[in-house]
């Protein structure tokens, strides 16, 4: 651990809801580590948990949910320090001081992050002078520098408005930059475009791009699109029903994805490059979360496991198929065995 | 050449919002302004644009639920023109039982009131388009196991279902009535990446088997390439761009559909392309920019684009554009 | 978990379960909101079969004379003479003593031993006719010579707790009626806003808040003062239950409003449209079906309100007047001080105007939890 240079290290994460049904499973066994000035996209559907293990980062997480305790997320925070923020109480100080200060987020829906009460400036302002020891007007030409620095058109006007009264990208900017005004080191990124236009999603894709280039921070960017992930991660997480099939860097995972539900996924994503191939989807339903398969969670969408005993019975644990690379696959043990065979 | 199914001229939706009683005057939004198409028999035509642009206004006013302001919508059934924009009565139960919609949300468009079997025939129900409730049962047992839905669970909520499953539930409601032409706004754009394929796969399926023509709005051009026959591209309530999808993804003619496509993310990262990047979002529709609506945002803007409106362009026979600028496209090509 | 195949079957169960099976199995399982419902059925029952549990009439033809406002006797199976097995009530009498100012209340004596009169079930006594139709004189208990009060007697000797079984009934169906009255009229203004809407709306919602903002007590205290004095009950009865309906309907017809024009815009309702359904099919069929749980929800919520209005009103005495029995008229009879020290049984009307109002407020919220079973469903 002493060695680690990653900035955030997540180990066997496992999140679980209390609800009229019953225990929900949302994560199961999530180990991951961001890099500093690196981006980890994590890629999931509806109900891989992708959005659930981000809030627990920073402990926003309902009340209904439970961390499992021997679940670690360990920050190392600017001075250095070790944190274990799944251990932390939700009201603790330092939970303040990561939160904003250390580790910062933006969402879907940017009016969620902005009250409607204040303006955008009063919103950011307080937030600065909550971690720096600035005056008001030192504050306030930090947010005007930061609003300019977002490609916010006339900053000086903008920050005196509601979030309401801008569009939907200009909103999008007002919250990064009102994220990024304290230097964070971790910027998660919750489908920050998904709700936008191609047209704007590009800008915004771009712009944190520019960003990260600047300020170096590392970015978590979770989203239900590979491509969009491609476009702005170095490494991938491929999540299925909270429990990680894939991880490696983009270009492998994208071009020889080992997981057959990765594989799954490529095959599923139209794509205006390959008009004349079909679409190929995966057979059947994301099942309900109440309805947890046993043994490996993909197996009954599965192509390879209906002949193999293993895949509905065993949880497939993680295995290195190259330096870097790992998928939690059943398979994977067959073709190394074959590879030893011949 | 075969007779339009759908025949569209210069269609204008237009209405206030705000205003009121002592309210004041209200605004108009010009969410439709003026445009004109032809859909097929068998045909899909896609409609794309971004929020704003009014898409799903053009599909809803061609089946009668937008308030059409003026223009002309045709539907042809038989050999008789359903003059949309005008009818009432019981010609409008014609329309309703040869156009049918799905809807985006599988969510919000199923009562959640009402049985899987009592969803898929309410069309029969409401219209009396059955003679006796087995005849009923006999249609919706049909219609359903062509959607490839479990008969077993017609007896069931909408609650039970998931994403996927319900939207099949949608489509088997759409087709029972047996229509010619359905309207899918943003059908698949709801669902998760591996179950979508499998609703755009039923729907090509369903449409190839009954000879259907599709208006299938969508704001996600990966999926109107692979779903579509011709698309038409859509900004602030014009139309800007008329093409078969290959000739259109091939040869972009105008200058916003050329920005369309080179920002959708493709899935290699290293992938090589033109990066045209739009500055700025979409107007207002309250107050649309003078002359050609998109010269605010063009990269290749002339003087005269802020003045004068662009007439229509037939590049082809089936391959239009709305711009000053498309006769210079080919150079602008060349020199990107 | 053990067995599959029970397992599935539940689930089955679930998926074709329609809302208001969901409603149910989630009021259900809420504890408090389900005794609520429980104290309530048996008020209902009260209500609707008051002269069978009631022994006496309650009115002047039945007062006992030798026990003006008497305590309320305990049902005994021992005095000082021994014990017996059946259950009995021993004779009372009472008078007023002028010098001391308070009522003397002695058991009577015969032969030196306190007169027992034993309980029976199944009395018959006075004649009344069940839920209006059916000609009876069973009373569910009673004894064969004397009287028994079991919550004592009032000032004139009449049996309190005939009483207030009497005003038991008075009191529930004057709200409910009053509950009803507003409801036709929020259902069909708020109705009509809400599903024509434009200047119809705006016209309505400005009228609306004109009945809104004039205070209700006043207003009550105006309309009931309007009552001319020679009413008979029935009359005053009837028009107080109009008054509480006129003056509670604004609230409830503002929510129908907004729940039909949200629901309007509702992607299903246009699916319905364009499935061909008119719009009698719509509301009928889509609109209120959905609604239907809230509506009780709100209308369960808004009872106890009108119990409590009546009360109040009948208390100050601009409602209902003697000898028509309710809770209100009850307590008008508690509100001196010599009721606290020298009756306190004159007090048990209020116990049952509580535990009715309270039950009303428990299974209301019990409801309203149960009514959106879709918050808990994960999409």
């Amino acid at each position: 651990m002493a060695e680690d240079s990653a900035v955030l290290r997540v180990s066997n994460l496992s999140i679980s809801f209390s609800t009229d049904e019953g225990l929900v499973t949302a994560v199961d066994d999530l180990s991951f580590g961001l890099e500093p000035g690196k981006t980890l996209g994590i890629v999931g559907e509806s109900g891989s948990g992708k959005s659930v293990s981000t809030k627990s980062l920073m402990q926003l997480l309902p009340s209904n949910a439970a961390i499992a305790p021997n679940s670690s997320i360990l920050y190392q925070t600017k001075q250095g320090k070790y944190i274990d923020i799944a251990k932390l109480d939700r009201r603790s100080k330092t939970l303040d001081q990561i939160r904003g200060g250390e580790i910062a987020m933006i969402f879907q829906e940017p009016s969620a992050a902005f009250s409607p009460l204040y303006t955008i400036g009063n919103q950011m302002i307080e937030g600065i002078r909550l971690h720096r020891n600035v005056s008001r007007a030192q504050a306030r030409q930090q947010a005007i520098d930061m609003l300019e620095r977002v490609g916010m058109t006339n900053p000086e006007l903008r920050i005196d408005q509601y979030a309401f009264q801008l569009s939907g990208g200009m909103r999008q900017r007002a919250m990064i930059a009102s994220a990024l005004v304290m230097r964070p080191a971790v910027l998660i990124a919750d489908e920050p475009t998904t709700a936008l236009d191609v047209t704007i999603q590009a800008q915004i894709l771009d712009l944190l791009a520019e960003l990260q280039n600047e300020f170096g921070m590392a970015i978590l960017f979770i989203s239900h699109d590979l491509a969009v992930i491609s476009q702005i991660a170095d490494d991938v997480l491929v999540m299925y029903l909270g429990r990680a099939m894939e991880t490696g860097p983009v270009r492998t995972i994208i071009r020889d994805p080992q997981h057959p539900y990765t594989q799954g996924l490529i095959k599923a994503i139209p794509r205006i490059d390959r008009l004349d191939q079909p679409l190929l989807p995966i057979p059947g339903d994301i099942p309900s979360p109440l309805e947890r398969p046993q043994g490996c969670v993909f197996h009954p969408r599965c192509p390879h496991a209906p002949d193999r005993l293993r895949c509905r019975t065993d949880v497939p644990v993680a295995a290195e198929t190259d330096p870097h690379h790992r998928a939690a696959c059943h398979l994977l043990d067959e073709k190394v065995l074959e590879e030893v065979h011949r | 050449m075969t007779q339009p199914l759908v025949s569209v001229r210069n269609l204008k939706v237009h209405y206030p919002i705000g205003g009121g009683f002592l309210k004041g005057k209200p605004q108009v939004v010009r969410a439709v302004d003026g445009v004109s198409f032809d859909i097929f028999p068998g045909q899909v035509f896609g409609l794309v644009g971004e929020s704003g642009s009014g898409k799903t206004t053009v599909g809803r006013a061609l089946l009668k639920a937008a308030p059409i302001t003026s223009g002309e919508v045709t539907l042809r059934v038989g050999e008789q023109g359903l003059n949309v924009a005008q009818m009432q009565g019981s010609s409008t139960q014609l329309l309703r039982r040869h156009a049918q919609m799905i809807f985006q949300d599988p969510y919000a468009s199923l009562s959640p009131r009402m049985t899987v079997r009592d969803i898929i025939a309410e069309p029969l129900e409401a219209m009396g388009l059955t003679r006796n409730r087995q005849e009923t049962d006999r249609r919706v047992r049909e219609v359903a196991a062509t959607c490839r839905l479990n008969l077993e669970h017609l007896r069931r909520f909408p609650h039970a279902f998931s994403g996927g499953q319900r939207q099949r539930i949608a489509i088997a409601r759409a087709l029972v009535s047996g229509p010619s032409f359905l309207v899918a706004d943003e059908a698949v754009a709801a669902l998760d990446v591996s179950i979508q394929a499998n609703i755009l796969n039923l729907l090509k399926a369903l449409q190839q088997d009954m000879n259907l023509a599709f208006m299938f709005i969508s704001h996600d051009l990966s999926v109107v390439a692979h779903f579509c026959d011709v698309v038409a591209v859509m900004y602030l309530g014009e139309i800007v761009e008329i093409a078969p999808t290959q000739e259109l993804f091939a040869r972009p003619s105008h200058p916003y559909t050329q920005a369309l496509l080179s920002a959708i993310p493709p899935l290699d990262p290293d992938a090589d392309r033109d990066r045209i990047r739009l500055a700025g979002e979409i107007p207002s529709p309250i107050t649309p920019p003078s002359g050609c609506r998109f010269h605010t945002r063009c990269p290749v803007a002339e003087a005269g684009c802020k003045s004068i409106k662009p007439d229509w362009t037939q590049l082809s026979v089936s391959h239009g554009a709305a711009c000053h600028r498309v006769a210079d496209q080919p150079e602008m090509a060349a020199a990107s | 978990m053990a067995n599959p195949f029970k397992r599935k079957t539940r689930k089955e169960d679930y998926y074709t379960a329609s809302q208001w099976q969901l409603f149910w199995s989630r009021f259900k399982a809420n504890r408090l909101a389900a005794l609520g419902g429980a104290v309530l059925s048996l008020f209902i029952g009260i209500a609707l079969f008051a002269e069978f549990i009631a022994p006496y009439s309650g009115l002047a033809d039945d007062r006992n004379p030798d026990y003006t406002a008497g305590p309320p006797q305990l049902i005994r199976f021992c005095d000082s003479e021994g014990c017996q097995l059946w259950p009995f009530v021993q004779q009372m009498t009472s008078s007023y003593s002028v010098i001391e100012k308070q009522y003397q209340v002695e058991a009577l004596m015969e032969n030196g031993k306190p007169i027992r009169r034993n309980l029976q079930f199944f009395h018959r006594a006075g004649e009344y006719k069940l839920l209006g139709v059916i000609p009876s004189d069973l009373h569910l208990f009673g004894v064969e010579r004397g009287k028994v009060h079991l919550f004592g007697t009032d000032s004139n000797g009449l049996d309190l707790f005939s009483r207030v079984m009497f005003a038991t009934r008075t009191s529930l169906t004057i709200g409910f009626l009053g509950i009803l009255i507003s409801f036709i009229l929020s259902l069909f203004i708020g109705g009509v806003a809400g599903y024509v809407g434009g200047w119809v709306d705006s016209t309505i919602q400005a009228f609306t808040d004109l009945v809104r903002v004039i205070p209700p007590i006043p207003l009550y205290m105006a309309l009931t003062a309007m009552f001319p004095r020679d009413w008979t009950n029935q009359q005053v009865y009837f028009a107080m239950t109009l008054v509480l309906g006129l003056v509670n309907w604004p609230t409830l017809a503002r929510r129908i409003r907004s729940y039909l024009l949200a629901s309007r815009e509702e992607e299903y309702v246009l699916a319905a449209r364009l499935a061909g359904a008119n719009g009698w099919r719509i509301v009928t069929r889509h609109l209120l079906p959905g609604f239907a749980s809230y509506i009780i929800v709100e209308l369960v919520i808004n009872f106890p309100y009108r119990i409590l209005d009546e009360t109040a009103l009948s208390i100050v005495g601009l409602g209902l007047r003697r000898p028509t029995m309710s809770w209100g008229v009850l307590l008008q009879e508690m509100t001196t001080v010599q009721a606290i020290q020298l009756t306190p049984w004159f007090f048990i009307p209020l116990i049952f105007f509580v535990v009715a109002v309270l039950s009303f407020t428990l299974l209301g919220d019990g409801l309203r939890d149960a009514a959106d079973p879709y918050s808990g469903i994960q999409r």
